[in-house]
């Protein structure tokens, strides 16, 4: 029995490997630099993980925002643990500190970083699941219409913190390994919704840092056409 | 027994924990009761009939604004069309979609999408075409993840859909797919086939009155035969005729079909299909046919003719210029026409009348004449267009009507025809805007706007 067991085990690793190594080769990218395919085949921008690969961005036409306000959602029940709930405070106004980078390029493009809103803890049980962007959108979507979330205005971007234990994918590519950070937009029956995903990072700053970049790059290049 | 039962679990249990979930099946989010046939405006896409049309034409109108997330914009996304084109590019993409770039001989691309059948709703009437699309492609290609180069002509049939604009591979600039695709046929044209068109397709006839509407025949792959038609679906009291009564051979061509309403006939609306047959190939499309009450019918549009004159259009509100009386775009009948650009320039024109559709109307079909002259030469590309639509008086679009541009161009005035019934009880806008790109002129030459109302 644990010879068929074993069998099963080593022939099911095998196709595993064979076929995440399949995926992993195929995964497709856009010519531009840092930007991805999502998952119903349009393009979005990433933050790399070495953040030293971003570069200087370059403005390529199309809008900005005028102003930008962070909304944050914690996601998952991750959150719930006193030690990384802990951590929230640091993340929930991300461009709070006047003297962050990001904060002084949005000046610089007379982009206004609102005061953040309040932010929104959904404790659903999402650890050891792949949430991907369809599944971000979907859950915008339910959060709109129970009204958890308030309706965005011109400059809201939903600014969404996985929790530790969530793997996050973006098209072919994988939260932690491809990138730092993403921002994504979708229309929905409340507008077009600008949003960023930020995978759990167990350093604070790494983590801080990343979502920054992204809610910036959300602000300079909301349908990602603008800034890459 | 027992031992393999515990195998069985184990290797369910080993496979669950193994394989990427990746592999299952997930839906999409945005315009997705659209994009598979659950919206709240379904019923108003036309099954019945398909209407052939190009890479070009679809790319030609300006894209809705707002696109309506649950609704549909008509006739782009309650048509469906038939394209033959080349498919360059293919990939199965995250939310289950086969997404497939088309293109033209002119290199103009475009996307249509094949959903999963297993995301579409029970309820949705294009769940068996779907399906049958998905089959038939499975049948030749394998889509995974990667785009994959393909380089075959096919026929693909399905309903328009507006993307919204993200940088997708392929993408229309207005971002028109064929979402859902309905059917695949790879290297058409070899063998003998036709196609059939009926225009125009609304047609509205008095108790006691005749009207007309013409059906077309083309054929293509050797197709040589005759095609003898026949109309079926007729409201009581009403008859149709053909003439000629069939297509000769090769079977290019096209008959009037006359619709007679006895003085006694039901009034109303309904959809007779046209039925054409030979060579062993057999099509059918439909007309909607209103028989109007015996009511009387009133032209309701002010200075339809524009014989007002520049100085005083009303109640028409122009645009600078566009009252015309030159002999450079002579008026369909009288003296003035409404013209709309011609610069060879950056330029918009509009032209536009508010009026009442009264509340008791039993038909109400805008009619106008319409010239087109343009210094484009493209055969492939709508440089500069005209659309018709209907607003609120606040000027929301309600419906465009039609789209016209470069492509469009002909000698002399071709009426246009459509029904405004569904507007009754309103008070809208029949809105003409022209639209011209920088370099080359078009023309869009508008006279003897009439809306008729009978009741």
């Amino acid at each position: 029995m644990k010879k068929f067991a074993l069998g099963i085990l080593l022939l099911c690793g095998t196709v595993t490997c064979v076929l995440a190594a399949q995926q992993q080769a195929s995964v497709d990218r856009p010519a531009e630099p840092n930007l991805a395919f999502d998952d119903d085949g349009g393009k979005a921008q990433i933050v790399p993980v070495d953040f030293s690969l971003a570069g200087p961005k370059t403005f390529h036409g199309g809008p900005v925002l005028a102003s930008a306000q962070q909304v944050s959602i914690f996601l998952g029940a991750g959150w719930g643990d006193t030690q990384v709930r802990g951590r929230e405070a640091s993340l929930l106004d991300v461009t709070a500190s006047a003297g962050n980078a990001q904060v002084t390029e949005l000046k610089q493009h007379s982009i206004k970083t609102l005061r953040a809103a309040p932010k929104l803890e959904d404790f659903t049980d999402l650890s050891q699941s792949k949430v991907n962007d369809l599944t971000i959108q979907q859950k915008l979507s339910d959060l709109l219409k129970s009204k958890a979330i308030p309706a965005p205005t011109a400059g809201t971007v939903f600014v969404i913190f996985l929790a530790p234990r969530i793997q996050s994918t973006l098209g072919g590519l994988q939260g932690g390994i491809d990138y730092a950070a993403y921002h994504n937009f979708v229309n929905l029956e409340a507008g077009e919704i600008h949003y960023v995903v930020v995978p759990f990072h167990e350093n604070a700053d790494t983590h801080s840092a990343a979502a920054t970049r992204a809610f910036a790059e959300t602000a300079l290049n909301p349908n990602g056409q603008g800034w890459f | 027994m027992m031992q393999h039962l515990r195998r069985s679990r184990l290797l369910l249990a080993v496979l669950l924990l193994v394989v990427p979930t990746s592999l299952f099946a997930q839906c999409g989010v945005e315009r997705w009761s659209v994009k598979t046939g659950t919206d709240a405006d379904v019923g108003l896409v036309n099954l019945n009939s398909s209407t052939n049309t190009t890479i070009a034409a679809l790319r030609a109108p300006a894209a809705p604004n707002p696109i309506p997330p649950n609704n549909r914009v008509s006739p782009w996304e309650t048509t469906e069309w038939v394209l033959n084109a080349t498919l360059t590019l293919y990939k199965l993409e995250s939310d289950s979609d086969y997404h497939l770039v088309l293109q033209d001989a002119g290199g103009l691309t475009m996307i249509v999408e094949i959903p999963s059948p297993t995301c579409v709703g029970a309820g949705s009437p294009f769940l068996a075409g779907i399906t049958n699309a998905r089959n038939e492609f499975n049948a030749r290609f394998t889509a995974t993840t990667s785009f994959q180069t393909a380089n075959i002509p096919v026929q693909i049939k399905g309903v328009g859909m507006f993307d919204f604009l993200h940088g997708q591979t392929g993408v229309a600039p207005n971002g028109i797919e064929l979402h859902p695709v309905l059917d695949v046929i790879f290297n058409p044209g070899t063998s003998p086939a036709f196609a059939l068109s009926a225009s125009p397709t609304t047609v509205s006839v008095a108790q006691g009155g005749t009207k007309t509407t013409t059906v077309s025949t083309t054929v293509s792959g050797g197709f040589n035969s005759a095609i003898s038609l026949s109309a079926s679906g007729l409201p009581s009291g009403v008859t149709a005729a053909f003439s000629p009564t069939s297509i000769a051979a090769p079977g290019s061509g096209s008959s009037t079909l006359t619709f007679t309403a006895s003085s006694t006939a039901a009034a109303g609306t309904s959809t007779v299909t046209i039925n054409a047959s030979g060579g062993g190939v057999s099509h059918s499309t439909t007309v909607s046919l209103t028989v109007g009450s015996g009511g009387t019918t009133t032209q309701i549009l002010g200075n339809p003719g524009f014989e007002n004159g520049s100085t005083s259009p009303a109640p028409w509100t122009v645009t600078s210029g566009v009252i015309n009386n030159s002999t450079s775009e002579p008026p369909h009948a009288g003296s003035w026409d409404a013209w709309m650009d011609g610069y060879g320039t950056t330029h918009t024109d509009t032209v536009l009348q508010q009026v009442t559709i009264p509340a008791a109307a039993t038909a109400a079909t805008l009619t106008f004449f319409l010239h087109i002259d343009t210094a484009e030469t493209s055969t492939t590309t709508a440089f500069d267009t005209m659309t018709v639509q209907v607003r609120n008086s606040s000027g929301t679009v309600l419906s465009t009507l039609a789209t016209f541009s470069n492509l469009n161009h002909n000698t002399g005035y071709s009426q246009k025809s459509f029904n405004l019934l569904s507007f009754k009880g309103q008070t809208i806008q029949i809105f003409f805007k022209g639209v011209e790109d920088s370099t080359l002129q078009t023309s869009f030459v508008v006279d003897d706007v009439n809306l008729n109302v009978t009741q």
